[in-house]
């Protein structure tokens, strides 16, 4: 081979290769990709998650045609070691201790928050569980801590008044305020050491024509970690690039929903944030367990899988509803709210005794520890919300309008919000990894039960996935699993 | 409103025949595809050429060719005009031979395999240098186009992605030598 053919071969790379690299060098070539001037523009608002329980893959952001603004550095987090290690056959006590404390200070690293970091969430989801659960007879499922952040990407990039509205929303004074709590949540709740797989990703992007303001990209790129990507937003590649990216964000478990998103003409800006996140039951159920049983939905009976297990636990109950909590290892815990019968589950969605368990469930006087007789549906519920009213509902009004103030972004008029939409699955069985340390301190620090309960969950629930921190990562209603 | 000049319309008007959309694209692209030229030949005049040598060639294949990115398809035929020209005036010790070029430093890729393959398919070796950087991050892909693509200095890549000149240098350094390892498992050449 002479170099000539080298030489030739690399002026005929794919189109791909040299259109990114050419978008990439455009950054310092104004002529190129000039201002054509400020449009009648909308911007969209994606927000998406997802959560399994279970699990092992991961994905990373691949690469893309389109132009690569900024590309976000993740925290780097050590493996948790396996206990293997520590009991296996090949175990290495040294190896252990070594990998456990290089993980554990990157695990309290991210954990560490300053106090007061997860109640702009904790107030969000009071005000939003009845906004967009409430259903007839249909699945409904959110992920308060994905809104939050999208909402936070929002405020970042518009001004004013428009700003303000959001702020109010979000329950913060200032903007400065809201980036060192969008910062800490983003950093509580980002983990990835082989047991918690929570991953949050933020992206913003732009159209070719509008000019975009440096300071405002820096702040996203540092405090949110956000992707920005710019390109033709009428260009099908655009579309394209943006459904590969929350695909990937979100294991491709949103197809689709994803498939409905895209950009049109009038586009010009979108901020797109999405959750992914991976826990193992503390106890899995025993699969042998597992069997036919009947859930009564609204729409009539349905035979479904029942996953099954007798454990001593904590039972609570409210004036409407009885309540259990399984933990999640390293990761949180998921509750578990079912209404009295002939109560509406809609009911629950802001019951004032629904919450105080969720804030402080030490503290809730309603409760006794005995044996529960536990009976869930196996589920897989996902749902689309048209966010849109619902954020209108709630205060944000100005960014909806021809009025919205989009100035820290762009200096181009005209830009409002035109649509915002959330999409979120969860799913629950019985696989996963037992994690011993939960389990066994609750019954060390209890007398054994002496009663037994039965939790049936066989008509339509409640369900409440807690972050380690108690902040709601996703709370949906199950109607039909 | 201004109609958009979108590169949809402009592909369009070539289809259609109509001369006076070389004036659009010269408008739109054509400084860009100056320093696509220039950055391989240094010279004003020749750059000038090549760019203008590119609006006959894109005449000459739209249609039936229909570019998906109008852009990477002119900066193409750009590149390959200004490295016949960058190779012409080597040969006649006309500026060319002057200053070391990007494309130079892959010599280290091919070395000592010159005289071992006789022929080869460059568009084939193009797939299988797409297929290479494909695998490779994002920035890695993008420093190493710029370079042996685009021809762009050390000192504008650094500037571009925010890196040190000593750190894109090790990247490029790491990528040829990688390219080299995968062309030869590829049996491209053999090591010698």
């Amino acid at each position: 081979m002479k170099l000539n053919d080298l030489q030739d071969a690399l002026g005929q790379i794919d189109d791909s290769l040299v259109t990114e690299a050419g978008r990439a060098r455009g950054k310092k070539k104004p002529p190129l990709w000039h201002k054509i001037g400020a449009v009648a523009a909308a911007i969209a608002l994606v927000l998406t998650s997802i959560m399994i329980i279970q699990g092992t893959r991961q994905k990373n952001i691949a690469g893309s045609d389109v132009m690569a603004l900024a590309t976000p550095e993740y925290p780097t987090i050590h493996k948790r070691p396996s206990d293997e290690l520590l009991y296996g056959s090949e175990s290495d006590q040294q190896a252990y201790d070594k990998a456990f404390s290089l993980w554990s200070a990157d695990f309290q690293k991210q954990r560490n928050q300053p106090q007061g970091y997860k109640d702009g969430v904790i107030s969000l989801t009071r005000k939003t569980n009845r906004l967009l659960l409430t259903s007839d007879g249909e699945n409904r499922v959110y992920s308060p801590l994905n809104i939050y952040l999208a909402l936070s990407l929002l405020a970042e990039t518009t001004g004013g008044d428009t700003r303000e509205e959001i702020l109010q929303v979000l329950s913060v004074d200032t903007i400065e305020m809201l980036r060192k709590k969008a910062g800490s949540l983003w950093q509580a709740h980002y983990m990835n050491d082989g047991y918690t797989t929570s991953l949050l990703a933020n992206s913003i992007w732009f159209d070719n024509k509008l000019s975009i303001k440096k300071e405002t990209m820096k702040i996203l790129q540092d405090i949110y970690k956000a992707a920005a990507f710019q390109g033709d937003m009428s260009s099908s590649a655009m579309t394209e690039q943006l459904q590969k990216w929350l695909n990937e964000q979100t294991d491709n478990l949103l197809e689709s929903s994803v498939e409905n998103e895209g950009f049109d003409e009038d586009t010009l800006m979108a901020l797109a944030s999405t959750i992914l996140f991976r826990a193992r039951w503390n106890d899995e159920f025993n699969e042998g367990n597992t069997g036919k049983s009947i859930f009564h939905s609204p729409a009539g009976s349905i035979e479904t899988d029942f996953m099954s297990e007798s454990k001593d636990n904590t039972y609570y109950w409210g004036d409407k509803f009885a309540a259990i909590c399984k933990g999640l290892t390293y990761s949180g815990s998921m509750w578990f709210f079912l209404p009295d019968e002939g109560v509406n589950v809609n009911e629950l969605l802001d019951d004032p005794q629904v919450d105080a368990i969720l804030q402080n469930c030490m503290d809730y006087d309603q409760q006794k520890f005995l044996i529960v007789n536990f009976k869930v549906p196996k589920f897989d519920v996902m749902s689309e919300i048209q966010l849109g009213q619902a954020l209108q509902d709630l205060g944000i009004t100005k960014a909806f309008t021809a009025s919205a103030d989009f100035s820290p972004t762009s200096e181009d008029a005209g830009l409002f919000v035109s649509d915002a939409s959330h999409a979120a699955r969860v799913m629950i069985d019985e696989n996963g990894v037992t994690g011993a340390a939960y389990t066994l301190i609750y019954v060390a620090a209890c007398k054994p039960p002496d009663e037994t309960v039965d939790f049936v969950l066989d008509r339509p629930f409640l369900f409440v996935v807690q972050g380690h921190d108690g902040v709601p990562l996703f709370v949906g209603v199950v109607n039909q699993p | 409103m201004k109609e958009k000049l979108t590169d949809k319309a402009i592909v369009q008007r070539f289809f259609d025949r109509d001369e006076d959309v070389l004036t659009d694209v010269e408008a739109r692209y054509g400084s860009y595809l100056f320093t696509v030229a220039n950055n391989i030949l240094q010279n004003t005049e020749d750059s000038k050429e090549c760019v203008n040598d590119t609006y006959l060639s894109a005449w000459q294949k739209i249609p039936p060719h229909r570019p998906p990115v109008l852009l990477t398809f002119l900066a193409k035929i750009t590149r390959g005009h200004a490295i016949d020209r960058w190779r012409q005036n080597r040969s006649l010790k006309r500026g060319g031979g002057q200053y070391v070029l990007p494309l130079d430093e892959l010599a280290d890729i091919v070395a000592g395999s010159e005289e071992i393959t006789a022929t080869v398919e460059v568009s084939e070796l193009a797939v299988s240098i797409s297929k290479f950087l494909a695998a490779e991050n994002s920035l890695v892909r993008q420093v190493f186009v710029c370079r042996y693509f685009y021809c762009d200095r050390i000192t504008d890549i650094a500037r571009m992605f925010g890196r040190s000149e000593g750190g894109i240098k090790a990247i490029l350094h790491r990528t040829r030598a990688k390219l080299r390892e995968e062309l030869i498992k590829e049996g491209w050449f053999y090591e010698t």
